[in-house]
């Protein structure tokens, strides 16, 4: 059992990470914007970026970012620390 | 020749011999069957996952339509992302619910949250539907690879008859587990070949990927950009979002939710699977290096792009280790689609139209369902015609309907009455049948429309009816007093 004034000091860092969680978690959104919407302002072949189409090379930059942005959001998640401490999955 | 076909037959007797071996000292219950117990670790549900994302529909029909359409392949690569994103969220809840009520299939997912028999079996029915169109392209694949692999000595419709035997076999004696292990020796295959071929091909015949891209655009101008109509960019982002969205809603992937031990499994495959996605790349280079080395094809045979090329550019041996590669990537997903639709007949619709069956029976009826299933999978296969993409979009447009419905029950207060949610599936369902069984386009049936509506996926724009009908029926059937959240 933690003493009082530990497990304030836990609780507000706990709603610390989550603000910055909810404002993190917009990243995700981000993948669809750039591939629902963007792709039509690079419907071309030339430049080719990477060797490949402009178009193919722009969603293959999505799928590389959304990689990124979804391990940023995995990493920073209280919800990972949280069951990982509790040791409910140890594999 | 003859050593292609030697290596790929090996390759199937090795698939079932890891099927068989899987079973040995077991005894299975309906549950251990489909979901293997809920034993499996990380390492093994990635690799299931990406199992079946890998199929004979990456393989083949990936690259049969960068050969066959171009650009148009290029969604293939972008929903699977969006769809992780959504799964990072979208998963941990249903694996918790499904945990805690012990359900081993989607629509006793359904059924539960929406304390609905009836919905439940209408879930089931859809997903039985959406599947057939997906075991097909996996037949459809395995005739391709043996009757082009035996250099036409063996006919495409022997081949498909050939390749449904030995998933029924494997799928009877082993469930889930033998697919599971297929998986891993499967992923290890596929990514060494298509790798291979996707830097071989493109070097070899053209010097490059700037060489060959500039090749292909010279010789066919626009085939690399979405087109003004037809397969323009809102095909483009209607497919894409279709696809994204339906991604988790086939029965077999949901049924491999209930698979992981942890969610946790859920929010590291999020970040970890995309960049798995990348190697579709490679399945693309083959396609377009297929473009103006075996030129030609058309129509339903765009899908054997890749199997000519490698004709045409290895010795026979070589052709048998990418028909074996093939091979598992049919057989794979395609025993995991089997199970999945044998089981929501077993145990959805047997069992919801008649529940005093015992267990036993139904497991034993699961798996006398099997061949049937399969059969009738041959039966569709061999009426031919279609391309594997065309294949997998309908069975999209099918399935994606189960989304709207899904994801309000997710929430605390789920705003869809379960007259809406039968409602909205049922329309979504009834609008991609009448457009795919009539070949018409939702314009020439609402003439008002824009013209840029024939562009739209017609599965997309069955969502959104489906979406007005849930919102119609849901406020419709809605009682007065706010419905508290039973259901968390």
């Amino acid at each position: 059992m933690l003493s009082q004034p530990a497990r304030r000091f836990v609780g507000t860092r706990r709603s610390r990470t989550q603000a910055e969680m909810s404002a993190i978690r917009w990243l995700a959104v981000l993948p669809f914007i750039g591939i629902l919407i963007g792709t039509a302002f690079v419907n071309r072949v030339e430049p080719l970026v990477f060797g490949m189409p402009l178009a193919l090379s722009w969603i293959v930059g999505w799928v590389v970012l959304g990689a990124i942005i979804m391990a940023i959001i995995y990493v920073l998640d209280p919800a990972n620390a949280r069951s990982e401490a509790d040791g409910e999955e140890a594999q | 020749m003859m050593s292609a076909l030697v290596i790929i037959f090996l390759a199937m007797a090795v698939a079932l011999a890891l099927g068989l071996r899987a079973r040995s000292g077991k005894t299975m219950t309906l549950e251990q069957w489909t979901v293997a117990g809920r034993g499996f670790g990380g390492p093994l549900v990635f690799l299931l996952t990406a199992g079946e994302i890998y199929t004979t529909f990456t393989f083949l029909g990936g690259s049969g339509y960068a050969y066959g359409k171009g650009a148009p392949a290029y969604y293939i690569l972008a929903y699977g992302v969006l769809a992780y994103i959504l799964s990072y969220w979208l998963l941990p809840p249903i694996w918790r619910y499904a945990k805690r009520h012990r359900l081993v299939s989607q629509p006793h997912f359904f059924a539960r949250k929406y304390d609905s028999p009836a919905l439940g079996l209408l879930v089931a029915a859809v997903g039985v539907i959406a599947l057939v169109p997906y075991l097909v392209l996996q037949l459809k694949g395995l005739g391709i690879i043996v009757s082009v692999a035996s250099y036409g000595s063996i006919s495409a419709d022997m081949a498909i008859w050939i390749g449904a035997a030995v998933v029924t076999a494997y799928v009877m004696v082993s469930g889930v587990r033998g697919s599971a292990w297929n998986a891993v020796v499967k992923d290890v295959l596929i990514l060494a070949i298509v790798i291979f071929l996707g830097v071989y091909l493109p070097f070899h015949y053209y010097g490059g990927y700037s060489e060959m891209f500039r090749a292909i655009d010279a010789a066919k101008p626009g085939f690399l950009a979405f087109r003004a109509e037809g397969q323009s960019v809102l095909w483009f982002q209607s497919t894409v979002a279709l696809t994204a969205l339906g991604f988790f809603m086939w029965p077999h992937a949901f049924g491999a939710v209930f698979t992981a031990r942890s969610e946790r499994t859920f929010r590291r495959n999020a970040f970890m699977l995309p960049m798995y996605q990348l190697i579709l790349l490679f399945v693309f280079f083959c396609g377009f290096a297929a473009i103006l080395k075996v030129p030609g094809l058309t129509g339903g045979d765009i899908d054997l792009s890749l199997f000519r090329l490698s004709i045409q550019s290895f010795d026979p041996w070589f052709v048998g280790v990418i028909g074996a590669a093939g091979v598992l990537t049919a057989l794979v997903p395609g025993s995991m689609i089997l199970t999945a639709a044998a089981t929501l007949l077993a145990n959805d619709v047997a069992r919801g139209l008649s529940p005093t069956i015992a267990e036993d029976s139904v497991a034993s009826i699961a798996r006398g369902l099997v061949p049937i299933i399969a059969l009738v999978a041959v039966w569709f296969t061999l009426q031919g015609g279609q391309t594997i993409v065309a294949l997998l979009l309908m069975g999209y447009s099918f399935v994606t309907q189960l989304f709207p419905a899904l994801v309000c029950s997710l929430m605390r207060n789920n705003p869809v009455t379960k007259a809406g949610a039968f409602a909205g599936i049922a329309v979504g369902v009834a609008a991609v049948a009448i457009v795919s069984l009539t070949h018409s386009t939702f314009r020439s049936l609402l003439p008002f429309l824009p013209a840029e509506m024939n562009d739209v996926n017609v599965g997309f724009a069955a969502l959104a009816l489906n979406v007005i009908a849930t919102a119609a029926v849901s406020a419709a059937t809605r009682p007065a007093a706010t419905i508290a959240a039973e259901h968390v």
